[in-house]
C-alpha cells in the first residue's frame, strides 16, 4: 500500500516508516499540515496517518480540508499522550479511524491495513466468502462446506467483520470496538470466550481452521496458507 | 515611613479617611447655615418690633404731638433694656432720648439701617456696641429712630460659631484616632495572614490562617483560604501517595519483565520467552492506560460525550459480553432489568465502569460454591440505579472505602490478576456523572451499586 505519513515528530516518523517499509507498504513521510495537504492532493494514497498535532495547520484542519475537496482516502488519526482523547471530534473532522499515543505497532499496522482494505473492497455484495465459508448478509447465517450455521446476532457481526477483514490481523480493541461499539481496551479476556464460541460453530467439525489466533496481538481469519502478512 | 505608607493605603484607612473629609465639610456646611439663618431670624424679629413701635409712637405724636412726643421717649428710654431712642432736629442736633453719639449721616435718609452701625450709649461705657435702626421723620422735620443693639445676637452667633468649631475639632480628631486603629486592626491581620501564608508557599501545607473567631469578613476569607488549603493539602498528599503505590505496585512487574529479557539473552530462539515479555509489557501499558483514565475522569479533561441514554440496553450490551465469560466459569450471571431509566452520561464510561465491576465479580465471586453475578438496573427515589452484585467473600467492612482508592487491594487477591484499578475508575466515573459508588454486603459476597442523579 501507499501510505502518506504527516507526522512531526522526526524519530516516531522514522520508526513507522522503517516498520512500514518492513511490512511491505510504500511510504511517505512530511512533517508539517501544509506539505501534508499537498502531497495528498498532488499523489493518490491508499491510507493516511495524520498526527493531531502538526506545525503550521494541525490536523484536523487539514483532514476536513482534503474532505472538502473530495478527497476519499481513508484516514488514520493520532493524538499524543496527555492530549484530551477525543474521539468523536478526530472521527467528525473526517477520520475513519483513531489511535491515542503510545500505540502498540502492532496495533497501529493492523488499523492501518484493514483501512487500506476498507476502501478498495467497499463491498456491498449479499455474500462473503472466505475458502469453504460463505456469510449471507442479508439472511444473516453462515455455511461452510455446505453445512448451514446458525450464528446468534453478535456472533454475526464478529464472523462478518472478520471475514471482511479477511487475511488480516484484528486485535482484540478493534474487535470491541467494531462489534460491540466499546471504545476501551478490554483488560480482560471477554473477547477471547466469543471467539472461542464462534471457532466452535465454524471451525470445529472441519479439517482446516480458518481462524487463527495470533499471539499476544489478535485474530486472524483465513486460508492457513493463504497469510498475507 | 514605610509602615506609614503602608497604613495609608489599606482599603479601610482610605475609607476612613474620605468619610472624616466628607463628614466635616458637610458639618462646616451645617453649622454655616444654622448661624446664618439664626442671625437672619433675629434681625428680623427686631425688625418686626422696631416697626411695631415706631408706628405707636407716630401715631401717638400725631394726636399729641412734639410736647408729647419727647417725654414719651425720654420715659421709654428710660425702661430697663430699652431700645435705642433718638429724637433730633433736622439738621442732626440730638434733642432726646438714649443715644448719646452717633454717626449723623444715618438720621438724613428715612427708613432702614441695615448694616449695624457703631454708636455711644448714655451710661454705657462700651465703645463697641452695634445696633440696627429704623429712622423716621416727623412732620416738622423732627428724626425719629428707633433701634436696638444686636451685640446679643452677635454673641449667640459667636458661641455658635465656637461651638461648631469646637466639635468639628473633636470629630475630626476622632476620625483620625479611628483612621489609625481601624487601619492598624486590619494591617495585622493581613500581615498575619501574609506571614502565615508565606510559610504555606515555603511548603509547610499544614499551616492555616490564624483566625480570631469574631466571625467578621477577615476571619470568613481565612476560613474559605483555609478551605483552599486543606484541598490542595489533599491532593499533594494524594499524589504522594499515589506516586508511591504506582512506584510500588509497578516495580514488581518491571522486575519480572526485566529478568524474562535477560532468560531471552540466554535462548534467543525461545518464542514463547519473548511472546511473556510482550504479555508482560502490554500489561504494564494496560496499568497505564487505566491511570490515565482515571486521572482524565477525574479532572475532567476526557471530553466526554454526555448524552441522554437508555440505561437498560448498555446493561444488555455488556451482559451480552460477559455472558459466554461466565458460563465458561460455570457461574451464573443474571440481568435483572425492574425498571427503563433514561440518563444524562457517557455510554463509553458507564459501559467501562460495568466492565470492570463484572470483572472484578468474576474474579473474586468464582470461589462461591454455586457462583452467581446479578446485574440489576432499577430506579431508587426516581435515581437510576445499577448494581452488581456477587456471592463471593466479599469485601470487609472496614476495607470498602479503601478498596475504590488506587492500588489498594486485598491480601487475599493480590495473587490474582489485576491491577488494583479497577474500583477506583468505577468511582471516578461516578462522580464524574455526579453520581455515587455505593459497597455494601450481599451477605454473602459483594454489592457494588452505582446510583446517578435523577434526572429532571
Amino acid at each position: 500500500m501507499n501510505i502518506l505519513i504527516v507526522e512531526d515528530d522526526q524519530q516516531l516518523a522514522e520508526q513507522l516508516v522503517a516498520s512500514l517499509n518492513e511490512n511491505g507498504h510504500q511510504t511517505v513521510h512530511v512533517s508539517d499540515g501544509e506539505a501534508g495537504e499537498q502531497q495528498a492532493t498532488q499523489m493518490a494514497y491508499d491510507v493516511m496517518i495524520v498526527d493531531r498535532m502538526l506545525p503550521k495547520q494541525d490536523g484536523l484542519t487539514m483532514i476536513s480540508n482534503l474532505r472538502q475537496a473530495g478527497m476519499k482516502t481513508p484516514v488514520l488519526i493520532l493524538s499524543a499522550l496527555g492530549q484530551v482523547d477525543d474521539r468523536v471530534t478526530g472521527l467528525r473532522a473526517g477520520g475513519d479511524d483513531y489511535l491515542s499515543k503510545p500505540y502498540a505497532f502492532s496495533e497501529l499496522l493492523a488499523r492501518v491495513e484493514i483501512l487500506g482494505r476498507r476502501a478498495e473492497s467497499q463491498s456491498t455484495d449479499t455474500t462473503v466468502t472466505v475458502a469453504d465459508l460463505s456469510l449471507d448478509r442479508i439472511g444473516h447465517s453462515a455455511e461452510r462446506a455446505g453445512q448451514k450455521i446458525t450464528l446468534q446476532p453478535r456472533e454475526y457481526r464478529l464472523l462478518e467483520y472478520l471475514m471482511r477483514n479477511e487475511g488480516r490481523l484484528v486485535t482484540r480493541t478493534m474487535l470491541l470496538e467494531h462489534v460491540w461499539d466499546l471504545h476501551f481496551d478490554p483488560q480482560t479476556n471477554v473477547i477471547d470466550v466469543h471467539i472461542s464460541r464462534l471457532r466452535a460453530k465454524i471451525d470445529k467439525d472441519f479439517d482446516t481452521a480458518l481462524l487463527q489466533t495470533v499471539r499476544g496481538r489478535g485474530y486472524r481469519l483465513a486460508q492457513p496458507d493463504d497469510v498475507s502478512e | 515611613m514605610n509602615r506609614l505608607r503602608q497604613l495609608l493605603s489599606t482599603t479601610a484607612v482610605r475609607l476612613t479617611l474620605i468619610y472624616t473629609i466628607l463628614f466635616g465639610i458637610l458639618a462646616v456646611g451645617v453649622v454655616a447655615y444654622v448661624s446664618y439663618n439664626t442671625g437672619r431670624l433675629i434681625i428680623s424679629q427686631i425688625q418686626s418690633t422696631v416697626d411695631e413701635e415706631i408706628a405707636q409712637i407716630a401715631r401717638q405724636s400725631r394726636r399729641g404731638g412734639v410736647r408729647q412726643l419727647i417725654p414719651m421717649i425720654e420715659r421709654r428710654s428710660r425702661q430697663p433694656g430699652a431700645n435705642l431712642y433718638l429724637v433730633a432736629d433736622a439738621s442732626g442736633r440730638i434733642i432726646a432720648g438714649n443715644v448719646r453719639d452717633l454717626d449723623r449721616e444715618i438720621l438724613l435718609k428715612e427708613g432702614w439701617q441695615v448694616p449695624p452701625f457703631d454708636y455711644l450709649r448714655y451710661g454705657d461705657a462700651d465703645p463697641e456696641s452695634k445696633a440696627i435702626a429704623k429712622v423716621f421723620i416727623l412732620p416738622g422735620g423732627l428724626r425719629l429712630l428707633v433701634g436696638r443693639d444686636i451685640g446679643d445676637a452677635e454673641r449667640f452667633r459667636h458661641i455658635v460659631g465656637r461651638a461648631s468649631t469646637f466639635s468639628l475639632f473633636i470629630m475630626v480628631l476622632t476620625g483620625l484616632v479611628l483612621w489609625f486603629l481601624v487601619g492598624r486592626r486590619a494591617l495585622k491581620h493581613i500581615d498575619s495572614v501574609s506571614r502565615s501564608s508565606q510559610r504555606i508557599i515555603d511548603g509547610d501545607l499544614s499551616q492555616r490562617l490564624p483566625l480570631s473567631g469574631s466571625g467578621d469578613e477577615f476571619d470568613r476569607l481565612s476560613s474559605s483560604l483555609n478551605g483552599l488549603i486543606e484541598r490542595v493539602e489533599k491532593l499533594n498528599t494524594g499524589v504522594s501517595v499515589m506516586s508511591d503505590s504506582i512506584a510500588h505496585d509497578l516495580k514488581t512487574p518491571l522486575t519480572r519483565l526485566r529478568n524474562r529479557a535477560e532468560a531471552a539473552l540466554d535462548k534467543p530462539h525461545d518464542e514463547s520467552v519473548i511472546q511473556d515479555i510482550i504479555a508482560d509489557a502490554d500489561g504494564l501499558i494496560n496499568t497505564f492506560n487505566a491511570l490515565l483514565m482515571i486521572s482524565q475522569v477525574e479532572t475532567g479533561a476526557r471530553a466526554v460525550q454526555f448524552e441522554q441514554h437508555q440505561l437498560a440496553p448498555i446493561l444488555r450490551d455488556v451482559h451480552e459480553l460477559f455472558e459466554p465469560s461466565a458460563e465458561e466459569l460455570d457461574i451464573e450471571l443474571v440481568l435483572d432489568i425492574d425498571a427503563e431509566p433514561t440518563a444524562h452520561c457517557s455510554r463509553e464510561l458507564i459501559a467501562q465502569a460495568l466492565t470492570n465491576l463484572l470483572d472484578n465479580a468474576l474474579k473474586y465471586g468464582l470461589s462461591a460454591d454455586q457462583p452467581k453475578i446479578e446485574i440489576r438496573l432499577f430506579e431508587q427515589k426516581g435515581a437510576p440505579c445499577i448494581s452488581v452484585c456477587d456471592n463471593g467473600p466479599g469485601v470487609p467492612e472496614d476495607q470498602k472505602q479503601a478498596v475504590t482508592e488506587r492500588f489498594v487491594r486485598l491480601d487475599a487477591s493480590r495473587t490474582k490478576p489485576g491491577s488494583g484499578l479497577g474500583l477506583a475508575l468505577v468511582k471516578a466515573v461516578a462522580s464524574l456523572h455526579s453520581g455515587k459508588l455505593d459497597l455494601s454486603d450481599n451477605q454473602p459476597g459483594l454489592c457494588a451499586e452505582i446510583c446517578l442523579p435523577r434526572t429532571a
